[in-house]
């Protein structure tokens, strides 16, 4: 190994493969160039199809456009702002969002249980993990499907219930809606974290477990001192998934409550989450400002969590 | 050691059968909950219309058609114009070639584009390598899944909409992904050792050839867990279809084909429930088979930590 590096080190003219140790004062190379570039693409990726399309947005708040179009850019005195105060609209989709938010963390603690199952010593948790990892790569479209059809007038719930509600549409009871969307998404959520929890699970050795036996350790104990540090920092992955994919719910919104001619998507908005309304906004009705400024606000929000999270790690890293 | 292992493991068994069967009842109760839906839709698909409609009037519901039609998938892979079948090709089967290559071009170019970034920042020294990775790992935690739709301001402002809207379906995925230089550069730095690049450099390899020849190889684990994500990822994107390939039925991809006879299913008077659940079906089937084949796979490339990005 030491032999290697200095017989690379005396040869200057090739590159700088073989990690040099690295110097104050490096002489140009030309393998530089090739290096700039390889890592400069996905950054440059990022500033074109990330980067300029959030400034633009970031203008666009605070103007009003004709047809969506950037040349017709012009200042508009905070108008996009004040349509923020009284939109019921807005109102109700951070309910519906929050609700359906809500289903990831009841995904995660299925996930947890299941997994807990999971690692039991039987016999064909393989096959199981296998089957309950399906959901995952289903689409969300097609299991949006699935579950209008069941809650469909003349599905299989009103069959079993004896009923004949419209769950997608009620207008005596509008919230079935969000509970059908939220149904779906607990049962497509789950599937990623029980992976995971059970490669935590197999990560943590049984000798601890073991140990804590001797110890006279009961099975609240062995969770709390034992299985809950092994998996903490799988879940504080999920749970990070989960709240920026809960509060972007959009697939399951759109197919189970599709808008209606007077724009409603169900009944009191019910099956309106927050990207579904940015969608409508900006997209359908071509309101590019306030739609952006819809987006900027979920942003914001989404980006509290992940700082409090990333520091809370930090924090818990140093201590260890 | 374990000499205990064993003995505990084999008390565990022998004293509590009854944990036992509790575990398998909810490890199967839950297997019925995930797959008794695609039972249902399965059975609906084969059911008329018309039989859906007239049994749930009089709450005759049966999980098994009465009679076993053809009638739904007939309808969702219809030949007509007014089943978005264009020029007499299902829209069904037009989205799946669609969803196809507009999955596998910007997925393989960006793991290609990736994977020699991560190679770059995992085995060489150059100035700005700290920073630029720095960069990386924080765009990468930015929570960008809230612009998804105001950057359709951008492209329209380039025209990267209407008919050219598979354009921004395509391009920048070609750039690869902060994620997937992030994951690929732990890769390379734990999984490929110095030692080998040394002994290549030292045969007279060239770097492009190193990559090519030597670092691909080697990732595979890793690249096939990203490809396939990426590739489910991009299958079943459905807003992105939604905003930029709406506008031309031709360069429809599968979700989109399938969520658009909802629309004609929901606009109808019946509902055309049973059409619905074959859309349904067609799009789930290709994946399901895929995960037939390779399961072991993905199960692995959640564990090795190349999931989600």
């Amino acid at each position: 190994m030491e032999e290697k590096t200095a017989v690379l080190q005396t040869d200057q003219s090739s590159s700088s493969v073989a990690l040099p140790p690295e110097k104050k004062k490096r002489k140009f190379r030309k393998s530089w160039i090739m290096c700039w570039i390889g890592v400069a693409i996905p950054l440059v990726g990022f500033l074109v199809f990330n980067g300029y399309p959030i400034i633009v947005s970031l203008q666009a708040m605070f103007s009003s456009m004709k047809f969506g179009k950037l040349e017709t850019m012009k200042w508009n005195n905070f108008a996009n702002f004040k349509m923020l105060v009284g939109d019921a609209k807005l109102i109700a989709s951070i309910k519906v969002t929050l609700i359906l938010a809500c289903a990831q963390f009841v995904s995660l603690g299925i996930a947890l249980l299941m997994a807990a199952f999971l690692s039991q010593n039987v016999k064909g948790t393989r096959v199981f993990q296998t089957l309950y990892f399906v959901p995952y790569i289903c689409s969300t479209v097609a299991i949006s499907i699935m579950w209008g059809n069941i809650f469909d007038l003349n599905g299989v719930l009103n069959a079993i219930l004896g009923t004949r509600i419209e769950w997608l549409n009620n207008l005596e009871n509008p919230s079935t809606l969000t509970w059908a969307i939220f149904i779906s998404i607990v049962w497509q959520a789950p599937g990623y974290g029980i992976v995971m929890y059970c490669s935590a699970f197999k990560a943590i050795s049984p000798s601890l477990y073991e140990a804590a036996d001797l110890d006279g350790a009961n099975a609240w104990h062995k969770f709390r001192h034992i299985t809950l540090p092994g998996i903490s920092s799988i879940t504080f992955f999920l749970i990070l998934a989960g709240i920026t994919a809960g509060l972007t719910t959009f697939d399951a919104a759109k197919v189970l409550a599709p808008m209606s001619w007077d724009n409603f998507a169900g009944p009191e908005d019910s099956g309106l989450t927050i990207m579904y309304y940015i969608y409508n906004t900006g997209v359908k009705n071509a309101e590019m400002g306030y739609a952006s400024i819809l987006s900027w606000m979920l942003f914001v929000v989404m980006m509290i969590p992940s700082v409090f999270l990333v520091k809370k790690r930090i924090l818990s890293m140093e201590d260890n | 050691m374990e000499n205990t292992n064993e003995v505990s493991s084999a008390t565990k068994v022998r004293k509590v059968p009854v944990g036992k069967i509790v575990t398998y009842a909810v490890l199967i109760l839950y297997t019925v909950f995930l797959f008794l839906p695609f039972l249902i839709v399965l059975f609906t698909a084969f059911k008329t219309d018309a039989e859906i409609v007239e049994m749930g009037k009089i709450n005759g519901y049966t999980l098994f058609p009465k009679k076993w039609s053809l009638e739904g998938f007939g309808m969702a892979l219809s030949t007509s114009a007014e089943y978005n079948a264009v020029n007499g090709v299902p829209s069904l089967i037009i989205g799946f070639f669609n969803s196809l290559w507009q999955t596998l071009i910007p997925l393989t170019g960006g793991l290609f584009v990736s994977a020699f970034a991560a190679f770059m920042y995992s085995k060489y020294r150059f100035p700005g390598r700290k920073t630029l990775f720095m960069i990386t790992v924080l765009t990468m935690m930015l929570p960008l899944g809230a612009f998804g739709f105001v950057s359709y301001l951008f492209y329209a402002s380039i025209g990267w909409v209407g008919n050219k809207g598979v354009l921004a379906i395509l391009i920048p995925g070609l750039f690869g992904g902060a994620g997937t230089v992030f994951f690929l550069r732990a890769y390379f730095d734990s999984a490929i050792s110095n030692e080998i690049l040394e002994a290549a450099k030292i045969d007279g390899a060239n770097d492009i050839k190193i990559f090519l020849m030597m670092i691909m190889p080697l990732a595979k684990p890793a690249l096939i867990s990203q490809f396939l994500f990426g590739f489910v990822g991009g299958y079943n994107n459905y807003a992105a279809a939604l905003m930029y390939l709406y506008r031309d039925k031709s360069m429809w991809s599968l979700q989109l084909a399938v969520s658009e006879l909802v629309t004609i299913g929901s606009q109808s008077e019946g509902g055309y429930v049973n059409m619905q659940c074959a859309a349904s079906i067609a799009a789930l089937l290709p994946l399901l088979a895929l995960y037939v084949g390779v399961q072991k796979y993905f199960i692995e490339g959640i564990t090795i930590g190349g999931g989600k990005e």
